[in-house]
């Protein structure tokens, strides 16, 4: 066999791209300039609510007919009429239950999605020089509504009371914080609308509030077209914010706060599948800006190694980024480890630990 | 519609390039997910705080698709070929699913991907697709040096 050469890759991307379908319908929302009204809008809650209510009002109605049973006499369900398994950050499966009571409106409730979000949780860095927590990116995937932006989700899944931390993490949202909407501007700020709790802080300190806003920023941002996010209470800034007071009125960016981290933080989830490569990305301040990369297996020997440079160090922050190809995640079980050599000792310093996933359902469940 | 400035507005944008985007997506993610993944880009491009000033629309909407795609990717398209196997012959696949080039192509990164696509099908040299890739030239050769090698693995 011939192999892959120019006229055999050019034959491929033809044969790829033949199987293209129709462009999908220009779509209309884009025209819309002002900020997106959330599912958490007055009118949506209440429409909501209105479906909640028709639900619960037909229980007892169905457990009657039923004798005790909650099969839905008189009604037809629909059962998830399109439903694939993974862990894809969109679509990928629909969920559109219709429930029909019997001397009721017909209500329809909203169709739903699997969603892959990434968020932000801490860890106390092994050998620590500052003493201040990292930060580490999960990637989960959970049911949203279709129109849920995945910030939206991700911000409601950092907030859920029920989030469970994988060994050796943490967060610093404390329980009773609550999104009550997200909106994104024109102007690249996403506007998170907060209940009151919020504004008591992470209720651990000056340190812990610093944290809890560097988790809700990180997971709520990113990096091109929404580098900012604008906390608000009931609609207003919030001027007074923790143990301190804080004044986050203004819109914060990743770096408003990144001192307060420590010196090495990862800003991509590690996990992946298939034959791609694992990309690792973080942002650094060490020591001539030189970032260490190891892969342990579960004997933790070293079974990979590099280094990289960020883009600044030494007294500002740069970014890095490992690329690690042709390693059989699928087979081999490891824990990546991210670092910087100390100039005192030359001993790895700021180490951030986090387990590497890999396959079709790679990421975390992080919701019970 | 053209504005009274002469810019095209975005739905004169969208129809100038929605087909050749879908191309370029289902290229990237296969032909099951293309719409969706175009769709998702172009809000995610019109909703930009820097869409009114990029003077070269298509080449952002092309970064764009490829930064949704990335998204997006993780291990569908080979989800999707483990269901039509898993579904075998009885399964209604439209006819124009090629599962033989899916196949292929499932091997490669979505970096891969793109470097395949632009350089063979958009026919850019490689510093055009480093441009629109956003990487250097160095790195578009050996995205398609490692492609090459990944196809060969599998044809053998």
């Amino acid at each position: 066999m011939s192999g892959y050469d120019d006229q055999r890759m050019k034959d491929l991307a033809d044969r790829l791209v033949a199987m293209s379908p129709e462009p999908p319908p220009f779509p209309e929302e884009v025209t819309v300039t002002q900020p997106r009204v959330s599912r958490s809008s007055p009118v949506l809650m209440f429409a909501g609510a209105a479906v909640i209510v028709l639900v619960l009002a037909a229980i007892p109605l169905l457990l009657f007919r039923g004798g005790g049973s909650v099969e839905p006499i008189g009604s037809t369900t629909t059962s998830p009429v399109a439903t694939t398994e993974g862990s894809e950050p969109s679509v990928t499966s629909t969920v559109a239950p219709t429930t029909t009571v019997p001397g009721e409106t017909t209500s329809t409730i909203a169709p739903q999605n699997l969603q892959g979000v990434i968020i932000f949780l801490t860890q106390t860095p092994e050998n620590s020089f500052g003493g201040n927590p990292a930060l580490v990116p999960f990637f989960t995937h959970l049911v949203a509504a279709p129109d849920d932006s995945v910030e939206e989700v991700a911000l409601r899944t950092l907030t859920n009371p029920s989030l469970a931390p994988p060994a050796g993490f943490d967060s610093h949202v404390p329980a009773g914080v609550e999104v009550v909407s997200v909106n994104s501007d024109t102007e690249g700020v996403r506007v998170v609308d907060m209940n009151q709790a919020f504004l008591g802080g992470s209720g651990s300190g000056l340190l812990g509030d610093f944290t809890m806003l560097n988790q809700l920023i990180y997971t709520a941002t990113d990096e091109e077209l929404y580098p900012q996010v604008l906390f608000t209470v009931g609609g207003e800034p919030v001027t007074q914010f923790g143990t301190d007071g804080l004044d986050i009125s203004e819109p914060l960016d990743r770096e408003t706060f990144i001192d307060q981290l420590n010196s090495v933080i990862l800003t991509s989830a590690v996990s992946g599948s298939g034959s791609e490569p694992l990309v690792i990305t973080g942002l650094a301040n060490v020591f001539e800006a030189a970032v260490s990369l190891q892969l342990v297996d579960l004997e933790d020997n070293v079974v990979y190694e590099d280094f990289t440079t960020a883009t600044c160090g030494t007294g500002c922050w740069g970014s890095f980024s490992f690329h690690i190809e042709d390693f059989d995640f699928e087979s081999t079980p490891v824990t990546a480890k991210v670092f910087w050599h100390s100039p005192e000792d030359g001993e790895p310093a700021d180490v951030i630990t986090v387990p590497v996933t890999w396959g079709d359902e790679a990421g975390w469940d992080l919701l019970p | 519609m053209i504005t009274a400035t002469g810019v095209m507005d975005n739905e004169q944008v969208y129809r100038s390039y929605a087909v050749e985007l879908t191309r370029y997506a289902t290229g990237l993610v296969g032909p099951f997910d293309a719409a969706d993944v175009v769709t998702d880009a172009c809000l995610k491009a019109f909703s930009s705080r820097k869409w009114s000033e990029v003077s070269n629309r298509r080449a952002y909407l092309y970064r764009t698709v490829l930064s949704v795609a990335t998204d997006h990717h993780r291990s569908t398209l080979s989800r999707r070929l483990r269901e039509i196997k898993t579904a075998g012959p009885e399964s209604t696949l439209p006819q124009e699913v090629d599962v033989d080039v899916l196949s292929a192509v499932e091997r490669l990164s979505m970096q891969q991907r793109a470097a395949v696509l632009l350089t063979y099908w958009a026919d850019l040299p490689v510093e055009a697709v480093a441009s629109q890739m956003g990487v250097s030239t160095g790195a578009v050769k050996r995205h398609l040096a490692r492609a090459r090698k990944h196809l060969e693995e599998w044809l053998s």
